[in-house]
């Protein structure tokens, strides 16, 4: 059994999700993106739950599910209209798995309008492993975290990003989604190590890995996380650089797009994408677990 | 540094509410004069762009016609929004409409209003007979320039007209009469 090949779904062009089933064994959604506001209550659209109850149906496509406000790092609590979601997809579906960003995008109850990362201190260890705890208590399936790209410079730090990452892994036994694309960002911007990062980083808490490109604001030569495209070739070269290493728990890779980039990249393209993806990369991982029945 | 403070002075800075950040702060003097501070602002204004964009396809024309989106959005950015991008959506037609946006065009304030209307009756949230809108001019032909991107003053034409949005329509949604 390989790597399961999966894409992003945002739950308002069921025409593009047929045509890409084909070619996926896993579809992530976003809760935040299939939300709307009804009586004054959010909820998920009840056509978009339709949507992913016809998909689980009518397909082997496994469900996962990857949010942007549930904010687990901010000061004064993380979103419970996120978790009402939640609520309602996993009352409703059978998820896999589901993973949420290690930042936040809310302070006192105001929407900052983008995600920051976090001070790496024991202090946010803390408070982010209660609440790592709280959401594993409350639903079976893993839950991971991400990596976040930083915009901002960084505070001063007890822990390396890595040390950051294993340090919560560790102590609540969360999963993580390894993404490549931020790393390539932070390398740019900041000029994280990533060979360093990747032999600190205990890869045996991934279980997934996200693909994606962006766009360069060219004013300040400053790579951004926004999903704008085909995955670079040096994108693809880190990911199989980290199948190599045979991560225990890795299971899925999945290509970022956002649905406002689908009709400029093209359909035909992101097929062609997925295929070249799931061929290369299960290669890689073919080859990683032949060498060691050799072995 | 605590987290509250590190957050709570960072929602000020990105909201450019800098009055309340600690001035004898090294890191945050390094965010506040830093680039990357104002790229954040940049992104924050370029997501409400985009979902306001995909929200609110009449108010946005209209806005774009006459070239104050950009600094429509940029104003909201920095007041309180939600997350999703309906609620947003709602939250910048209201912004428009509360006087926090002094200037603004006349055709403005029923363009949106009338968005919001059947916005509110898609969702089945608009309330007892419906809503009623006063226009300075006969709309239908400023809504089918607004959906066709092709508003200018000319297709303008002076008079006293209102809208009734309401469910009672059916699948017409709205009337149009002139007074």
């Amino acid at each position: 059994m390989g790597l399961s090949i999966g894409t992003t779904y945002e739950g308002k062009n069921f025409s593009y999700l047929q045509k890409v089933l084909p070619f996926i064994q896993h579809i992530e959604i976003s809760p935040d993106a299939i939300a709307w506001r009804n009586n004054g209550v959010t909820t998920i659209i009840p056509q978009a739950l339709d949507e992913l109850k016809w998909l689980q149906t009518n397909s082997g496509a496994d469900l996962l599910v990857h949010g942007i406000s549930l904010s687990i790092g901010s000061y004064d609590g993380y979103s419970a209209a996120y978790i009402g979601l939640l609520d309602e997809l996993f009352g409703n579906l059978c998820i896999k798995w589901h993973s949420e960003h290690l930042a936040y995008t809310t302070v006192d109850g105001q929407e900052l309008g983008t995600m920051l990362t976090l001070p790496r201190t024991d202090e946010v260890v803390d408070m982010i492993c209660r609440r790592v705890d709280a959401i594993q208590q409350r639903y079976r399936a893993p839950f991971l975290l991400e990596n976040v790209t930083n915009i901002l410079p960084a505070p001063q730090a007890q822990y390396s990003e890595a040390g950051f990452l294993n340090r919560i892994a560790g102590l609540t036994g969360c999963g993580l989604v390894l993404d490549m694309y931020n790393l390539e960002c932070d390398a740019h911007n900041f000029g994280l190590d990533v060979t360093a990062f990747l032999a600190e980083l205990d890869l045996n808490n991934v279980y997934e890995m996200h693909l994606a490109s962006g766009q360069t604001d060219p004013g300040l030569d400053f790579m951004m996380d926004i999903h704008a495209g085909l995955t670079a070739g040096n994108t693809i070269a880190l990911a199989e650089k980290v199948i190599k290493q045979r991560p225990a728990k890795l299971q899925a890779v999945t290509f970022e797009i956002l649905e406002e980039f689908i009709e400029k990249v093209s359909v035909t393209k992101i097929i062609e994408e997925l295929k070249k993806l799931d061929n290369v990369l299960n290669a890689a991982y073919e080859t990683a677990n032949a060498a060691i029945e050799l072995a | 540094m605590k987290l509250q403070t590190l957050q709570l002075s960072l929602l000020e800075l990105v909201k450019d509410r800098p009055g309340d950040v600690l001035p004898n702060d090294s890191y945050l003097r390094t965010v506040a004069a830093s680039p990357q501070l104002k790229l954040v602002k940049k992104i924050i204004c370029w997501w409400r762009s985009v979902q306001i964009g995909n929200y609110c396809l009449l108010t946005t024309s209209l806005l774009r016609a006459y070239g104050i989106f950009d600094r429509c959005v940029q104003v909201f950015s920095s007041t309180k929004f939600s997350i999703f991008r309906d609620e947003v959506g709602l939250e910048f037609i209201s912004f428009l409409n509360n006087g926090d946006m002094p200037g603004l065009p006349e055709l403005v304030r029923p363009v949106s209003q009338f968005e919001k209307a059947l916005i509110l009756l898609k969702t089945g949230e608009l309330a007892g007979s419906g809503e009623t809108i006063t226009w300075p001019c006969e709309p239908l032909a400023v809504l089918d320039a607004l959906l066709t991107q092709s508003f200018s003053e000319r297709v303008v034409e002076p008079g006293t007209y209102f809208t009734k949005v309401s469910a009672a329509f059916g699948d017409e949604l709205f009337a149009v009469y002139e007074v």
